[in-house]
């Protein structure tokens, strides 16, 4: 058996495992290590099973995924995050569909806040959704805004599916974070348009909200949402301007999340540790995955599967837009059942020789991956923020309604995607400015 | 004895998470002491940023292993075996807990063997400060033996009990829907 083929046999091995719902880090880890072992022999397997967990987690850049997942959770049990909905829903209520509106942009700071999906739609699904069926809103509008909008902060920086793709792709995390920022907020915009659009054509779906706040009871919803802008405004610019790196912004944002709660005096014991606890367990469980990848990523250059793949890629059409083609329908399918982190890792030793040789630039890329990847989030069948949207509201909603629901931000999303690629400046111009 | 066992893993598991859960307040407040040394003073702390790498990632990242298998938070895919008849699952996930076992049993071992050597030779990290090293590599032995035994108690559990349930809590993190 030649190494390309014990490489490719590896990788269906360890999918096989993962799909028989072993832990992802473990199934890819065993099986480079047989890979590794058919290749050259054991005592390099052992050597390099052995080598990678130290060497690779013990790295100073990488202390920003603990970091930034601590900021979220300590927003999130210190309750920073509570009034945002109240708060939107007071400046775009009068909106067509205005409460639609107001989700998309609650998730959307949420999600920039946490840096994680799942967390923003299970969060919002309890505060929004029964708002919204509460004014007879369509259902699946009133649930599918949810889960597609709680995507929004893999694009929305701070972002941990970003941190990782920077640190792989050997790339600025500084300059990727601001890249995001653009197409991220334009996502936003196309959901809320696409939301405004879809009432005006059929005001059934969301019945006007008849509220009437006086100028006290407005100014007060505003009044207690201020730590959150502040949090991720401090953390944005203070990257833009060289304060702090990136990394280190992950440890400030946390201290002020910290300092905010205090302030508002919801800062308790209990708080800390249920932020603490989330932190450590969310951290562990990515790492795994991440040295799962990295040991697949050394059997990978190995066995020479990604030059092979390159080289035949190059045989049917090496341009820019045929790789990203392919790597679009690469991740429709590897969507349809990893989750993201999963998918980004597992791909990232056999996209990056490709972009490499097409010239693709990586920023760019970075955030073409990543939309790829919010998509994924809501697509059947895996569909994981529908599922745990599901699980928020229990029989308030079923199932294919969530996802019929969600069909069309998965429309909108496509749109924004295409203007992701065919705009490469909408990406890149923040960055640009940052020599 | 199950549950006696049960019960030992878990108080392991936690206190294994509370080591990581010190290891982290203390990386972000010396991640501040370190910018604000470095914007107010122009220095930087030296050391700081290695002993970080080294110690309190490698505590955080490794420790809570057994921590992530006991709140059954593994990243996982269910989508094929959940729609398995009850009998089939039970045992794809006897099996993988093995496999879980025998990997994390296999690391274990190897970095054991690399925390033992690094102890014998005292090793030590070169920067601008030395740094003794062999400590933290024993996290590593530790961490993965407790998600072994973990692993192991879990395989035991799918195998015989047939309300095992290794899916995840939704996360609930609305602590005041307002």
């Amino acid at each position: 058996m030649d190494n390309v083929t014990i490489g490719a046999l590896s990788m269906l091995c360890g999918l096989g495992l993962v799909a028989l719902r072993v832990q992802i880090g473990v199934a890819l880890g065993l099986v480079s290590f047989f890979g590794i072992a058919a290749i050259l022999n054991m005592r390099a397997a052992w050597g390099i099973v052995t080598a990678v967990p130290f060497n690779f987690v013990g790295d100073w850049n990488l202390t920003a995924v603990p970091m930034f997942l601590l900021m979220g959770y300590v927003a999130y049990s210190a309750n920073l995050t509570g009034g945002l909905f109240k708060a939107m829903r007071v400046l775009l209520s009068r909106l067509p569909g205005g409460l639609a509106v107001a989700s998309v942009g609650a998730c959307a700071a949420l999600a920039a806040a946490s840096g994680s999906s799942v967390a923003t739609s299970s969060a919002m699904a309890r505060i929004a959704t029964p708002e919204m069926l509460r004014y007879k809103y369509d259902p699946g509008l009133a649930s599918g805004v949810i889960a597609s909008a709680g995507t929004l902060g893999s694009l929305i920086p701070p972002s941990i599916l970003m941190l990782l793709y920077g640190y792989f792709a050997e790339v600025s995390i500084a300059k990727l974070f601001i890249a995001g920022f653009l197409p991220g907020v334009l996502s936003a915009a196309m959901f809320a348009a696409m939301i405004i659009v879809r009432v005006r054509i059929n005001p059934r779906l969301a019945p006007p909200v008849e509220e009437t706040l006086t100028r006290e009871e407005k100014l007060e919803a505003l009044r207690e949402v201020w730590p959150m802008p502040v949090l991720i405004v401090s953390v944005l610019v203070g990257i833009f301007v060289g304060v702090f790196t990136p990394t280190e912004a992950g440890a400030v944002g946390a201290a002020l999340s910290i300092l905010l709660a205090l302030w508002r005096r919801t800062m308790t014991l209990r708080v800390l540790v249920d932020a603490t606890r989330s932190t450590i367990i969310g951290t562990a469980g990515i790492f795994m995955v991440v040295i799962g990848t990295v040991l697949l990523s050394k059997l990978m250059a190995l066995s020479g599967v990604p030059n092979a793949l390159t080289e035949w890629l190059l045989t049917i059409g090496g341009d820019q837009y045929s790789a990203i083609l392919m790597v679009i329908v690469l991740y429709l399918i590897l969507g349809m059942f990893l989750d993201s982190i999963g998918i980004l890792l597992l791909t990232l030793p056999i996209l990056l020789p490709i972009t490499e040789a097409v010239g693709i630039d990586l920023i760019w890329f970075g955030v073409i991956l990543i939309k790829l990847l919010e998509i994924g989030l809501v697509t059947p069948p895996v569909g994981l923020n529908v599922y745990v949207m599901k699980g928020a509201l229990g029989n308030l909603v079923s199932l294919p309604t969530i996802f019929r629901g969600v069909a069309w931000f998965i429309v909108t999303d496509v749109v924004t995607l295409t203007i992701i690629i065919l705009v490469p400046s909408l990406s890149l111009f923040l960055p640009s400015l940052m020599e | 004895m199950v549950n006696a066992i049960e019960k030992i893993i878990r108080w392991l598991s936690y206190i294994l998470g509370g080591i990581a859960a010190i290891a982290l307040l203390l990386m972000m407040a010396q991640t501040v002491a370190d910018v604000l040394m470095k914007n107010f003073f122009g220095a930087p702390i030296e050391g700081n940023l290695e002993i970080m790498s080294v110690y309190h990632m490698v505590i955080i990242v490794f420790l809570p292993l057994s921590l992530v298998e006991v709140k059954h938070e593994h990243i996982s895919v269910d989508l094929l075996v959940r729609n398995f008849p009850s009998w089939l699952r039970r045992i794809t996930d006897t099996l993988g807990y093995l496999v879980a076992t025998a990997f994390f049993g296999m690391l274990a071992y190897q970095t054991g063997l690399d925390a033992i050597e690094a102890y014998q030779i005292g090793e030590l990290l070169m920067t601008s400060i030395l740094i003794t090293i062999w400590p933290a590599k024993f996290s590593l032995p530790i961490g993965f033996a407790a998600v072994m035994l973990a692993s192991a108690l879990h395989a035991w559990r799918a195998a015989t009990d047939p309300r095992f349930d290794p899916t995840p809590a939704v996360p609930d993190l609305s602590p005041d829907p307002s």
